[in-house]
């Protein structure tokens, strides 16, 4: 069906569609967005939350993905002492929360004591963090067990936005009944479950205004892409905040009135192969089988050219991915890798490929054509994430392979480098199975340097990657970008690497 | 007939005990466990036990199926493990949302539906019959989302004239607050005399209705029409019309009532089924209803949810079944005499 409502609405935009109906008001922007909020409570929230909650709340710090370092938000300026064990964060005066009360050190510790205590959610960035103190009304001290970039978790979209302490003394129920104080630009007016979520400009914001920003924000939930996009052809929409299929943007390209903004993100692919499991627990078969899959073709066609090929399991756009000679697509070097390997045929590998995205399944039937040519058989396996992820965890159940679309929660290649690939018991996300002391230590060393030599951990995480490669314990299929389906008449659209979200302060109406 | 129905409301509670006790298992018994998509993107193993532990999937299975049954009876079905709303209370605001839908359908159904099918028998065989039974074969042949998007594209994309989704504008949200007496809009408006509100909902409705209807209609229309037919043939029919009696009459008063019966079974069945089966309308126009809701949930393995509605809509299509089966009675005076 997806397919055959795709066609459609090329067809609807085949018809000329040139009166807009319900044009947005002035000073209204409407972004529309395929899912409704599930979790209001900044300790919980863990899905795409951020791509309304981030213009309501904030963070200490704010990533900025062309340097690598963080930026001053709720706070002005940061320390950290020699032994990489203590953090001071001096916070920014005269800020004010939604509801009048006002932002300071004690407000910055009640939020991340509640979502310590509470466990929740992306809770797990704060791991290191032992002691919180609020020295004075605008210093915050932070101590950790061991050395770990704080300033960097600090600017993560999950479990460090910071709320109003009288709404955190409300409690998660309240929350959920559609509530939220921040500090941000907008504050929340209206939550219309599953049809919409308001925001209004907060006139005290500390950041100003200068007079030609939005008064009003609509997030419109519309299910299906076919309809949004007729929306925005209507005018009754400014932009698509959820994800726009490629094939969809390229019929949209000649649209005057429609503009795709494509950003670098930190979404990619990578395909796990099972180092558990034979045949793929013969290292020459597993490198083998990195080079039977056609890399530029899931760039350029699969994903319709919002891809590249990548260098690295860790997307380019992260720090500490470095280059790294991956394998390319090359069918001969692949056979004589699986003669190599000694493994007897007939080669036979299972692969997980999980249903819902459709991008996931045509990888899986191109590394399945391709591999028939070297006389690989590749049974696929199809069913839930969910099913599927619950099988790869044990060995019992798991596949020789399995793709899976990832991201990071915060600025870190440990997303990558520590999830997927570091030993773990009982096996969450390490779907390889993968088990190697030796890159153990060296990411271990990566993750206690991340803190305080920067420089230092780059090279002790390429050294891992490198140590990951040469065991072929995975292929890095493809590294995304982000694209933004808008109205050509709406300026300022940017998208961060490191957050879910389009910032609605910075968008104008030209 | 107090004994009937008492008899059929037992067997509807028996029936509604049965359903719950075999969607409780399956939703258990069946692969993909939703704990671990319900506390996000990245959780750790930790997590994913304690959600297992608030949640009582770490107790062997008749004890959840225990405290699943105590819930039950006090009309808790939990939290939906997908959106985090309670279960009772998204489905009591959505299947409001959905009755608005599908009784305006049904409405719409006999009011047009049956007139067109008589006519249809009436003149059998003449032009109108054969552009009836043309169209009834185009509106059962066309899928239900090719119609509700080519009805969009005319109405909202090229014409202008009606809205494209939703139950309500985004301004209408925000600053007509009406209050939601009945969770119909159409009739909550009213009752606050808001009148934008009301133009604004009716405008709304519209296409998801015209899409309901016409996918719908084809059913009515063809078994008024074949039903008709059969009477139209009675002795009875062709004598009163030698006498002379005014075809209207004969044809609205005699005949209509003669197959009522069938036709009261059939309106109902199709009640029955729009409300949980106007997934794709739902779908296609944003309609916050039962069916989107159903379908996602079992699409999340969201068992609280999924176990939620299907009882509420088994007990839905029952009590239509019951309502439609205590009609006959009304019908038809054999029935109640016996």
């Amino acid at each position: 069906m997806n397919r055959l409502t795709r066609f459609l609405a090329a067809l609807g935009t085949a018809l000329a569609m040139t009166v807009s109906p319900g044009a947005s008001a002035a000073g209204t922007v409407t972004l529309l967005d395929s899912i409704d909020i599930i979790d209001w409570d900044p300790a919980i929230y863990y899905s795409a939350e951020p791509r309304v909650v981030l213009n309501i709340y904030e963070t200490l710090t704010h990533y900025n993905p062309d340097t690598g370092v963080a930026e001053p938000r709720l706070a002005t300026s940061w320390s950290v002492s020699e032994d990489g064990l203590t953090w001071t964060f001096n916070l920014r005066e005269g800020v004010k929360f939604h509801d009048g009360s006002d932002w300071n050190a004690g407000a910055a510790k009640a939020n991340l004591d509640r979502v310590r205590e509470m466990g929740k959610g992306a809770a797990y960035i704060w791991n290191a963090v032992t002691e919180i103190t609020a020295t004075d009304a605008h210093t915050l001290t932070i101590t950790t067990s061991y050395p770990a970039p704080l300033d960097l978790v600090a600017s993560s979209q999950y479990a460090a936005t910071m709320a109003s302490p009288a709404a955190l003394e409300q409690g998660t129920d309240w929350f959920m009944e559609g509530n939220a104080v921040g500090t941000g630009p907008y504050r929340l007016v209206q939550w219309e479950k599953s049809q919409q979520v308001v925001l209004e400009k907060n006139e005290d914001y500390w950041g100003g205004w200068s007079g030609d920003e939005f008064d009003r924000v609509v997030y419109r939930l519309v299910a299906e892409v076919a309809t949004q996009v007729q929306m925005l052809r209507g005018g009754e929409g400014d932009l698509i905040v959820s994800t726009t299929p490629a094939d969809l943007l390229h019929q949209l390209e000649g649209d005057p009135d429609l503009v795709v903004g494509v950003f670098n993100s930190w979404l990619n692919i990578p395909l796990m192969i099972n180092v558990g499991m034979a045949p793929t627990d013969n290292r020459k078969f597993r490198q083998g089988l990195t080079y039977i899959m056609d890399y530029a073709a899931i760039a350029n066609d699969i994903y319709g050219g919002y891809g590249s090929v990548p260098k690295s399991c860790v997307p380019q756009a992260m720090w500490g991915a470095g280059e790294h000679d991956v394998a390319q697509f090359d069918l001969e070097k692949a056979k004589m890798l699986l003669e190599e390997s000694g493994v007897p045929k007939p080669w036979k590998v299972t692969y997980h490929a999980y249903t819902g995205r459709q991008e996931i399944m045509q990888i899986a039937e191109l590394y399945q054509a391709l591999a028939a040519q070297v006389g690989v058989e590749v049974e696929l396996l199809t069913g839930e994430w969910s099913v599927l992820w619950k099988k790869q965890t044990k060995q019992e159940s798991a596949a020789n392979m399995f793709a899976v679309l990832w991201w990071a929660d915060w600025p870190t290649p440990a997303g990558w480098l520590e999830t997927m690939f570091r030993s773990e018991d009982p096996i969450v996300f390490n779907f390889s199975h993968y088990n190697n002391p030796d890159y153990d230590a060296v990411l271990d060393e990566a993750l206690r340097l991340q803190g305080s030599d920067q420089a230092m951990a780059v090279e002790k995480f390429m050294e891992a990657q490198r140590i990951a490669y040469d065991d072929a314990a995975a292929m890095c299929l493809v590294d995304l970008q982000k694209t933004i389906l808008h109205r050509a008449d709406l300026g300022g659209v940017d998208y961060n690497a490191a957050y879910e979200t389009v910032s609605v302060y910075n968008l104008r109406r030209m | 007939m107090y004994r009937y129905i008492a008899q059929r409301l037992l067997l509807l509670v028996v029936t509604l005990i049965g359903v719950a006790t075999i969607t409780f298992f399956l939703s258990r018994v069946l692969p993909g466990s939703p704990v671990e998509m319900m506390i996000g993107f990245h959780p750790t193993a930790e997590q994913i036990a304690a959600a297992k532990k608030e949640l009582g999937l770490d107790q062997p299975l008749h004890r959840q199926y225990v405290r699943f049954v105590s819930e039950a009876i006090r009309g808790d079905f939990g939290i939906s493990l997908r959106t985090k709303q309670p279960v009772v209370e998204e489905i009591g605001r959505r299947s409001l949302a959905t009755i608005e839908l599908t009784l305006l359908t049904t409405l719409l159904l006999v009011a047009v539906g049956v007139p067109v099918g008589v006519i249809s028998a009436v003149h059998s065989n003449s032009p109108i019959d054969h552009t009836v039974r043309t169209l009834s074969i185009a509106g059962v042949a066309f899928p239900v989302f090719i119609v509700g998007m080519l009805l969009q594209m005319l109405f909202y994309g090229k014409l202008g004239w009606l809205p494209l989704q939703g139950r309500l504008s985004s301004e209408v949200y925000l600053d007509h607050q009406f209050a939601r007496v009945t969770g119909m809009f159409l009739i909550d408006t009213l009752l606050a005399r808001d009148y934008v509100a009301f133009r604004d909902a009716a405008a709304h409705i519209v296409l998801p209705l015209a899409t309901l209807t016409l996918v719908t209609l084809p059913l009515v229309t063809r078994i008024t029409r074949n039903l008709m037919m059969e009477v139209l043939q009675e002795d009875y029919v062709r004598t009163a019309l030698a006498y002379g009696m005014p075809r209207r009459v004969v044809y609205y008063r005699y005949a209509l009532k003669a197959m009522l019966i069938p036709l009261m079974t059939v309106v109902g069945l199709t009640l029955g089924f729009l409300l949980g089966g106007s997934v794709v309308v739902e779908f296609v126009f944003d309609w916050p209803g039962l069916g989107g809701y159903v379908a996602r949930s079992i699409a999340a393995s969201d068992f609280p949810a999924a176990v939620g509605v299907t009882l509420v809509l088994a007990s839905a299509y029952l009590s239509v079944n019951l309502v439609v089966d205590l009609l006959y009675f009304v019908a038809d005076p054999r029935l109640r005499r016996a």
